[in-house]
């Protein structure tokens, strides 16, 4: 090999460790910051705060459509006067964070503290899908949380090589960072209402009902799925798996019902609910109810949910 | 293989070491060719057959038409046939479902049937830009530009070399082929020049294209819940957005050619700043410019023609220009309305006025002017549909509203933006404050360093394709 190397090779070493010198940097001024985040402002807050604090005696736990459609006052109202005690409640749920993002704060609930109730919102559409784009939000944990760093690491060898660099861990995720600090205090113990509908009532009545086809389930997501549902079982701590009413529903659960039979864990399934899906005002979109549409589907949740109490 | 993805990050490493470990390009050449398909074949293997028959068709193509230079009607033939087994493989795979419908259409507009089936397949990455550097050689060897290439292997790496197989820069072989023939040693500025390019290039990609894509796609494919202020926005973000996608792809191409010793072709130029779309088209995708300039543009007559010809010259190559671009309606009006664009300034210059841009406030209106006409025709490159596109222009035209925000893309989108903005701003008016090129060696390690850094931090790795790759 000819070549003017000029101190070629110095000169790459040295850039690589300033790059190091940035990388351990900015990690350490993150993580520090990242210890005195405030419990609410932002997802990463939320995050934080259900991963590591939350002690709570009822815990709901999903994606958007958990923290659109269980009004945690409401619940904690019914539970407090079915029991006859207060029972502290909240709604744990972060938009965007699907399937792994919410086995993974399901398993670090259980490994912290005994709740008396885990409510998991989930579809089975949200196993089908690969995208572990949610449990990489939750990066800026892993050297600080075992059960973040297994999930993040079982993504595989780029995952867990990339993880020990700071400024990936922290990718994209500064502004989240800043913002828990800039952001109101949080109301209503998680519950994040949607109001008003985006729903055009004239269109979609007359649409027909479409059914879309099965996908496969994504092992690492059924995986991960499974084996925190293996623990609550085993612990003996109750978790109900809940999918919660679609406008327009085009699927089915019976795969995610098996599963959760399989580990003895109940499941509620409200997902193509008639007395839901004829009624486009208590829906914000296809997805996502509404305040009004929430309010009435916690208490008709909390009827169902008194069976396993 | 994506630039972007983590298979490159192994690949591009272990490509360089072994080209250079490598004695001579007696193994060079054949190791570099046997990278490239395995580069093309991460994709679909059984697409680089298709490469390979182009590759063969016109390498024996080439040398038939020297065989018989002094035969018109062969040599032709050669060229012809050439020319025509290209453009059929072309055809097959990016138009035929395309002209297939609009037959399809037009004779159910006329009540006939046509029950021709379309075909269920994949568009092959990069196939206009590989069928087009192919074509180009063939032409170049007719027409005695050239002497064709009797090393079928030197011939295949022009053909397929990797750093510019799928989205280009579209390369000459006059330029390229010598290049396989020179032995290449290890140069410094050649490894640190290839590497800042690169690295600006996954800048413009990963922290601007990507960034600011997650927004234009969220108003783009929701075209019905946004009103015309959150649709204006996205249209003009969206000619950030190809512009660094694209541009982005173009510099690491050149940048990891240039690591190797190979110098490509300057693919973009600070289009945003012409000052008028003549202008732009030297600036912007440089090398399919002047591809339809050299291979449609002067065969059609050029302007060596009656003036109205002359125009009809320029509003047809742009026609194709678009159809180049996707096998749609959209991209068709959008090489139109470009035609139009250009037609339209040849006249006004000749006829009306004839800018001398003196002053600085003359050169700023019409930068700005022609960025407006460019962020109209990108509409129609944008829209899913050409329905969609008319749709885009009636909601820009007549529903304001409050702005939709994404609050991460604004923060992180528009940073990156400003970096951008200003590194071209400083490098089209030539300010003499250079960062990763300082004659400081603190500023320049720094400087390089913080930007990988903020690659690093801000980008966006999600894993986003590169806009050309589909056509």
């Amino acid at each position: 090999m000819i070549m003017k190397t000029d101190g070629f090779w110095k000169k790459i070493l040295i850039t690589c460790l300033i790059l190091v010198g940035i990388d351990i940097t900015v990690g350490l001024v993150a993580d520090s910051v990242l210890d005195i985040m405030p419990d609410y402002g932002g997802q990463l807050a939320k995050d934080n705060y259900r991963l590591h604090r939350l002690e709570t005696d009822v815990v709901i736990i999903g994606s958007s459509r958990g923290c659109h459609h269980y009004v945690t006052q409401q619940l904690g109202d019914s539970l407090d006067a079915y029991f006859g005690h207060h029972t502290s409640v909240y709604n744990a749920a972060i938009a965007a964070k699907i399937a792994n993002s919410n086995s993974c704060a399901a398993e670090a609930i259980i490994a912290r503290y005994r709740p008396k109730l885990v409510v998991f919102d989930i579809g089975e559409d949200l196993l089908c899908l690969d995208d572990v784009s949610d449990i990489e939000f939750s990066a800026p944990f892993y050297w600080k949380d075992t059960i973040v760093r297994r999930y993040l690491d079982d993504i595989g060898f780029r995952e867990r090589l990339f993880m020990k660099s700071s400024l990936y861990r922290y990718n994209g995720k500064l502004f989240n960072l800043a913002s828990c600090f800039l952001a109101p205090a949080a109301v209503d113990d998680g519950y994040e209402p949607k109001f008003g509908t985006n729903i055009d009532t004239t269109v979609v009545k007359d649409k027909p009902k479409v059914t879309v086809p099965t996908s496969e389930l994504d092992s690492y997501t059924l995986n991960n799925f499974e084996t925190a549902l293996k623990k609550y079982s085993s612990e003996k701590v109750t978790l109900v798996v809940v999918c919660s009413p679609h406008f327009r529903p085009n699927n089915n659960n019976k795969r995610l019902a098996a599963i959760c039979e399989k580990y003895d864990i109940p499941f509620l399934d409200f997902y193509d609910m008639p007395y839901f899906n004829s009624q486009p005002e208590l829906f914000y979109d296809s997805r996502h109810l509404n305040d009004k549409g929430a309010h009435i589907y916690t208490a008709m949740f909390f009827e169902q949910l008194k069976r396993f109490m | 293989m994506l630039f972007n993805s983590f298979e490159f990050l192994i690949f591009f490493p272990l490509v360089c070491l072994v080209y250079y470990l490598l004695k001579n390009n007696r193994w060079r050449i054949p190791f570099l060719l046997v990278a490239s398909y395995y580069f093309y074949m991460n994709w679909k293997p059984v697409y680089a057959v298709l490469i390979m028959t182009s590759t063969v068709l016109t390498y024996y193509c080439g040398i038939l038409v020297e065989k018989y230079a002094d035969d018109e009607p062969k040599k032709k033939a050669f060229l012809t046939i050439s020319l025509v087994l290209n453009f059929a493989i072309l055809f097959v795979f990016k138009y035929f479902n395309f002209i297939n419908d609009s037959v399809f259409s037009l004779l159910e507009m006329m009540g006939l049937r046509w029950n021709v089936p379309n075909l269920n397949i994949l568009l092959p990455v990069g196939i206009s830009f590989y069928t087009f550097q192919a074509v180009g050689y063939s032409v170049d060897v007719y027409r005695g530009t050239i002497k064709p290439e009797r090393n079928f292997v030197v011939y295949a790496l022009f053909v397929s070399f990797f750093p510019q197989l799928v989205a280009g820069p579209i390369e000459r072989a006059k330029n390229l082929i010598p290049q396989f023939h020179e032995e290449h040693s290890l140069k410094y500025e050649d490894v640190i020049e290839g590497l800042k390019l690169m690295v600006w290039g996954y800048f413009m990609k990963v922290c601007v294209a990507d960034m600011i894509s997650e927004y234009v796609d969220a108003v783009y494919n929701n075209i019905g819940h946004h009103n015309g202020t959150s649709i204006g926005l996205a249209t003009l973000l969206f000619n950030f957005q190809s512009y660094c996608d694209f541009g982005g792809y173009s510099l690491i191409a050149i940048g990891a050619a240039r690591v190797m010793g190979f110098r490509l072709m300057t693919n973009f130029r600070r289009p945003y700043f012409s000052l008028n779309i003549d202008e732009f088209w030297k600036r912007w995708h440089i090398s399919l410019s002047s591809w339809f300039l050299d291979y449609v543009y002067i065969p059609l007559g050029g302007s060596r023609v009656k003036y109205p010809r002359y125009l009809f010259n320029l509003f047809v190559t742009f026609l194709i220009c678009g159809l180049w671009h996707g096998a749609d309606w959209s991209y068709v009006v959008w090489g139109g309305v470009f035609g139009l664009y250009v037609v339209i300034g040849k006249v006004w210059r000749k006829f009306v006025h004839k800018p001398e841009y003196k002053t600085a406030l003359s050169r700023v209106l019409s930068t700005v002017f022609c960025f407006a006409l460019l962020v109209f025709v990108s509409i129609f490159f944008r829209a899913n549909t050409l329905a969609d596109a008319f749709t885009v222009i009636g909601q820009i035209a007549t529903n304001p509203g409050p702005l939709f925000v994404v609050k991460s893309v604004f923060v992180y989108g528009f940073t990156a933006l400003a970096i951008l903005c200003f590194k071209d701003t400083k490098d089209e008016f030539n300010w003499k404050c250079n960062f990763m090129h300082s004659k400081h060696v603190a500023v320049r390690y720094i400087s390089t360093v913080l930007l990988i850094a903020y690659i690093i931090l801000f980008g966006s790795f999600s894993g986003g394709q590169f806009i050309y790759f589909q056509f």
